[in-house]
């Protein structure tokens, strides 16, 4: 192995700064290619000292931190985009949001919650937003998972016949007597509880189009 | 995006830093330093990559598989173990030539046009 020559202090200095430094890049990025980056810099370190001296390891930090800010921002951001689509492309996040929209509507017949109509209403919104949360992450899921997709839309559709004439049913105790086609809050639940059966409607047209061409 | 590729053409147009990244490695294997004193040279200083940018560039181009780290060491005795080296694939030198002559097609039409550049 050759030796290398040792870095003077100031390029010491600059190359120790430089692995702190890569501690801001995301953990995987580091283990994968922490050590190269850092022994690359002390490479350009050692460069720049011998062509330039102090001048030439200014010029070098001059071009890396423009560098180092764009492509560790670059990296953060493909970290956080892995993690969501790892999220989302969980095979139980579908089941997990119609759970969670279905408890959100059982919690706002709860007898704390009804005297109180601006509670119940957010309730009401933050269930129907799960089910179109629901819709959504199906809507991105394989096509070949439309059996699962139609017996969590069954569930879903029963479930709100149940849910949906209740809560008429405590609007209109609550004075509000708008008919539900001319209510935005209305015309909201309808919209999102109608994208799943729209969904599954599309997933099991969208498998069975791939096996045709397949 | 450089991912799951099937064809040399789906991942064109190259980035210049991919191009160049797979110029230096096509001549031979390098470590990382040696691609970018490679880049630089090549393009007289007018393309400077810095670590993050290389690395960046390397982990898009292993995952694509157009290049593949070697265990090999051209000369132990001349370089320091702990360097990686990396070297083209078959599939990153057939990206590497539908480019060339991807911009090989675009200097005949500028000749044609008698643009100076191309001249």
């Amino acid at each position: 192995m050759k030796p290398m020559q040792p870095l003077p202090k100031i390029a010491a200095i600059s190359d120790r700064i430089y692995r702190k430094m890569l501690r801001l890049y995301p953990a995987s990025h580091r283990r994968e290619f922490g050590e190269p980056m850092a022994q690359l810099f002390r490479d350009q370190c050692r460069d720049a000292w011998k062509h330039g001296r102090y001048a030439g390891l200014l010029r070098l930090w001059l071009r890396t931190l423009p560098d180092f800010g764009k492509t560790c921002l670059i990296e953060q951001i493909n970290k956080i985009e892995r993690n969501i689509m790892k999220y989302l492309n969980g095979k139980n996040l579908p089941t997990a949001l119609l759970i969670a929209g279905l408890l959100l509507a059982l919690l706002s017949f709860s007898p704390f919650v009804m005297p109180y109509h601006g509670v119940f209403m957010l309730l009401a919104m933050a269930s129907a937003l799960a089910i179109l949360a629901k819709a959504c992450v199906e809507f991105i899921r394989p096509a070949n998972e439309y059996p699962r997709v139609v017996l969590r839309t069954l569930i879903l559709m029963f479930l709100y016949a149940v849910i949906l004439p209740a809560w008429a049913k405590l609007k209109m105790q609550a004075g509000i007597k708008t008919p539900v086609a001319h209510d935005p809050f209305g015309m909201m639940l309808m919209v999102c509880l109608f994208a799943n059966p729209l969904v599954t409607g599309i997933k099991i047209l969208q498998f069975f189009l791939q096996r045709r061409k397949n | 995006m450089l991912t799951e590729p099937t064809s040399p053409e789906e991942l064109l147009p190259l980035t210049p830093a991919v191009f160049h990244v797979l110029l230096a490695l096509a001549q031979e294997e390098r470590h990382g330093y040696s691609i970018m004193q490679e880049v630089a040279a090549t393009t007289e200083g007018r393309v400077k990559m810095g670590p993050g940018t290389l690395y960046g560039t390397i982990k898009r181009l292993l995952k694509a598989k157009l290049i593949e780290e070697s265990d090999e060491r051209p000369d132990p005795d001349l370089d320091d173990e702990r360097r990686r080296y990396y070297r083209i694939t078959g599939f990153g030198r057939r990206v590497l030539n539908a480019e060339v002559s991807r911009y090989s097609k675009a200097i005949k039409v500028a000749r044609k046009v008698g643009l100076e550049g191309a001249l």
